[in-house]
């Protein structure tokens, strides 16, 4: 929940400084401006910025729940962010959000989360194992299951429990 | 779920045991290995983990025959704390070992990400048979 309110979050201010980054490059270049309209321009229009950042990021915190767990990619987001955020740009104009590039640190998290969760089952094994009270009555469920669809009268309520929630297969029990 | 007693076992039944201990331990550790081989840049799926998937059988049906004698010996609560950890590390921490030192690549055509898709993909394949099997043998003794 933290997590991906934290991606969200990290997300969308990617796409602020992405935009105001953007209003950076956008400069007017059409005459030559004097040392003294640099400094007042700059400072206004860093201040105006600074000013656009801080609406955008409040109104970020308005995000509703349900889409604080979705991807920033998610197409409910975007538009929530451009109903809702102002644009560093136009803050009049809500909108024109620049899609959220490859982001290193968020992908890593991602598969490392992915890994732990999906790459070592051999902890789960452990609890199962322990929980059946040893290898063979596990591999007795699974054998028993296999073959009859019924579990044997020894395995506790508890073990099915925890085989249903460990294995993720607890979601297709509806199926039987 | 319907619960029933246990039947008596014979040869076969134990045999079946050991294989689905083998499978379980080999899939403990091969999504893991591909992982690992995918992070030190190998190209291919590492075929150390699935020799040794074979070479453990004969130690699962060991394991299938002699557990329950050393779960009512004596020393049993001395070794109870370290047996499940112990054995898994046997069954799934060597063919990751393995996949570090000895990897003996193959299918290296296969793109990056490829591996772990595969590994994944068996995986899932696997499970998922055995529950449609088990929901199949539900729904046809219990009509």
């Amino acid at each position: 929940m933290k997590l991906s309110r934290t991606v969200t979050s990290f997300a969308a201010a990617v796409i602020i400084s992405g935009l105001s980054a953007q209003v950076a490059s956008a400069a007017p270049n059409t005459a030559p401006p004097t040392s003294s309209t640099i400094s007042t321009t700059s400072t206004a229009s860093e201040d105006a910025q600074v000013a656009n950042l801080a609406a955008a990021f409040s109104a970020l915190q308005n995000l509703p729940e349900n889409l604080q767990q979705r991807a920033p990619s998610d197409p409910d987001v975007q538009a929530w962010i451009k109903a809702n955020v102002p644009n560093p740009a136009n803050p009049a104009n809500p909108g024109t959000v620049a899609t959220p590039r490859f982001n290193f640190f968020t992908c890593g998290v991602a598969i490392a989360e992915f890994a732990v969760s999906v790459g070592l089952p051999a902890s789960k094994l452990i609890t199962i194992a322990r929980e059946a009270g040893g290898f063979t009555k596990f591999a007795r469920y699974v054998f028993d299951f296999v073959r009859k669809g019924s579990l044997p009268a020894d395995a506790s309520d508890e073990l099915i429990d925890l085989l249903l929630k460990v294995s993720g297969v607890g979601s297709l029990s509806a199926c039987l | 779920m319907d619960v029933e007693p246990a039947p008596k076992e014979g040869l076969g039944t134990k045999m079946a045991l050991a294989l689905i201990l083998s499978v379980c331990f080999f899939f403990g550790s091969y999504v893991a290995s591909t992982i690992i081989s995918e992070i030190m840049s190998r190209r291919g799926l590492p075929g150390s983990p699935l020799i040794f998937a074979l070479a453990l059988f004969p130690f699962t049906v060991l394991l299938v025959l002699f557990e329950q004698r050393v779960q009512d010996s004596d020393y049993w609560p001395k070794i109870e704390r370290y047996w499940y950890p112990g054995i898994v590390a046997v069954g799934s921490g060597i063919p990751i070992v393995l996949t570090i030192v000895a990897p003996l690549l193959f299918w290296t055509s296969l793109p990056r990400g490829g591996p772990i898709g595969v590994a994944i993909t068996a995986m899932i394949a696997v499970a998922l048979a055995v529950f449609l099997r088990g929901a199949y043998a539900n729904r046809k003794n219990n009509p």
